[in-house]
């Protein structure tokens, strides 16, 4: 088939991991997939294996009906046969060469003239100009990581692979690239395969996400919906959804479900067909807190879910508190220093928590 | 001061580093870069010249280049004339001689390159040739500059292997170690005094200047 990638392979490490990947990717339509999954579950091997930088033991890779490897014949492309980009973690910038040299040095048989305007204009694409003359160690690691997209976007390849290219850098510099990386693709028109383990990128850049968990990809879909709807609890997990709780079904009532977890009703929406147990997912964010005092009994606010809740611990994250409570099962609820400030909540706090019944997504229990 | 003596050592030890440049190479990229189960008794061999008696080298180099071995009849073809106790000859055992001396610092330097700059020079389409020559040698040019001045040094000072393979022809293969030798057995002490301390002045400036140059970052 053309205008497709397509792989299906598996890696084994001797007395270590086993890595699968198989999938499909347009490479006609422009857009960015994003492999994303915890450290140590195959994403760097998968992208890897692609390059050709590393060699799958067993399946293939085809790009545009072209086989990349094929280990039924033993073919193996080498890297420098597959016309890709691929952008290190660390740049992995020439040191030796101006990062004009570094833009530069992909392009081979091409007139001197017709160079160096591709290399001006990729610079100025990337708000390198000015600096074409510096070499890595006098770039920041902002301009670094740019240089290095620039070298791997240079040919035009029908695909570039990137290893979590934002992770080195500060939160400013990553913050202007990321949505720096979001203009290029966009205006290149390039598919794009992303490796990343940060969730706001993920969401931020992704169009498709591949949820990958012990070396294998368990889920495929657009990033906002892999991270609110994860297919298994495990994946909840992994996604960072902080409460997963098995829970009962006591009825159902006008597209809502009741549901019984530890000592607590839930009450969570749902249109499909339930067993009898199922695991609530709810996000740290979907969860608000009030003071419990009698003299305030808030039945006038929206959220379906009030839960009476003790705080058994607190946590600082940057800018928000993690609150772990107690409401019957342990539930966890990600609110604003301000707000913690606020309300003067401290440990052993008896507290309302309130989970809006949309943010509680339902997995059947298998 | 014998005067022809130094000139003939001098012309033998950039010969031997030429020829070691580009023989030198192609085995340090290999011993860099293989994954080779037998590449041990390839390093070993390379090595062998550091701690063999230089007499031991010499006696197998001239037994090789001599006539009566199918190595030594062909070099006659080539060369013309028998190469035993010729330059030529000498240059064949130097080159020997001083090969670990060349070998192990470039090779030590092209393994430390970073191996993601080579994966990124692969993924930017270049091939074995490209990367050599636009990365990896001029990122390993310290040991390059190592290997070279210690061949040359190396090959400036050897006696052993010279005695052996060339004998002592002035002009052709008496080298200025030897000519020490020669002073000192005819009891020319003063001679022997200026000879050695010129050897010994130049080889410690060659070695200063390389030192110091290593320090330089060429790319920070």
């Amino acid at each position: 088939m053309s205008g497709l990638l397509q792989c299906d392979f598996t890696r084994r490490f001797a007395n270590g991991p086993v890595i699968k990947a198989a999938f499909a990717l347009s490479t006609e339509t422009p857009g960015v997939t994003v492999l994303f999954g915890p450290s140590g579950s195959g994403k760097t091997t998968v992208l890897r294996c692609l390059a050709g930088l590393d060699e799958p033991d067993e399946g293939f890779i085809r790009m545009n009906g072209e086989a990349w490897c094929d280990k039924a014949s033993g073919l193996h492309l080498p890297p420098r046969k597959r016309a890709l980009g691929f952008v290190f973690q660390d740049g992995a910038l020439f040191p030796n060469l101006s990062a004009a040299g570094n833009l530069a040095y992909p392009l081979t048989g091409i007139p001197r003239a017709e160079r160096q305007r591709r290399v001006q204009e990729m610079s100025e694409l990337l708000g390198l100009a000015g600096l074409e003359h510096r070499r890595p160690g006098e770039l920041s690691g902002g301009q670094r990581q740019r240089v290095a997209l620039g070298r791997a976007l240079i040919r035009r390849p029908r695909l570039v692979l990137m290893d979590e290219p934002l992770t080195a850098l500060d939160r400013p510099a990553r913050d202007a690239l990321r949505n720096d990386l979001r203009r290029v693709f966009r205006e290149l028109a390039i598919p794009v395969l992303l490796v990343t383990h940060d969730r706001d990128e993920a969401i931020l850049l992704g169009d498709r996400m591949l949820m990958m968990q012990d070396g294998e990809i368990q889920q495929d879909g657009p990033p906002a919906e892999v991270f609110t709807r994860p297919r298994t609890p495990a994946l909840a997990e992994a996604l960072g959804i902080g409460t997963v709780v098995k829970a009962r079904v006591l009825g159902r009532e006008g597209g809502l479900v009741r549901l019984l977890a530890g000592t607590a009703e839930l009450l969570a929406p749902c249109d499909e067909p339930l067993g009898e147990w199922v695991h609530a997912c709810i996000r740290g964010e979907g969860v608000a807190v009030e003071k419990d005092d009698d003299a305030h009994a808030h039945a006038d606010a929206s959220p379906r879910n009030r839960l009476r809740a003790t705080i058994t611990g607190m946590e600082r994250i940057g800018p928000l508190v993690r609150l772990h409570l107690d409401c019957g099962f342990p539930l966890e609820a990600l609110v604003t220093t301000w707000a913690c400030e606020d309300l003067a909540l401290k440990e052993s706090d008896n507290v309302l928590a309130m989970i809006k019944a949309t943010a509680i997504h339902l997995i059947p229990v298998t | 001061m014998d005067w022809q003596a130094l000139a003939l050592s001098l012309k033998l030890a950039l010969a031997t580093m030429l020829v070691l440049v580009a023989l030198g190479m192609p085995v340090a990229y290999w011993l860099a870069f293989s994954k080779r189960r037998w590449k041990p008794i390839i390093e070993a061999l390379v090595a062998l010249p550091l701690v063999l008696p230089p007499t031991v080298l010499g006696f197998y180099v001239l037994l090789a280049l001599g006539p009566s071995s199918p190595l030594g009849a062909l070099c006659e073809r080539i060369f013309g004339h028998r190469l035993p106790f010729t330059f030529s000859g000498l240059l064949v055992a130097s080159v020997l001689y001083s090969l670990p001396f060349a070998v192990q610092p470039f090779s030590a330097a092209f393994a430390s390159v970073d191996p993601r700059i080579l994966e990124a020079s692969a993924c930017s389409g270049a091939g074995r040739w490209k990367t050599f020559f636009r990365l990896i040698l001029p990122l390993s040019w310290a040991g390059v500059l190592t290997g070279l001045v210690l061949s040359f040094a190396h090959t400036l000072g050897e006696f052993g292997v010279v005695l052996m393979v060339g004998g002592n022809i002035p002009g052709a293969t008496r080298t200025v170690s030897i000519a020490i030798y020669d002073q000192v057995q005819s009891l020319d002490y003063s001679a022997a005094m200026r000879t050695s301390g010129l050897l010994l002045g130049i080889s410690f400036i060659v070695l200063v200047l390389t030192y110091s140059l290593r320090k330089v970052r060429l790319f920070p």
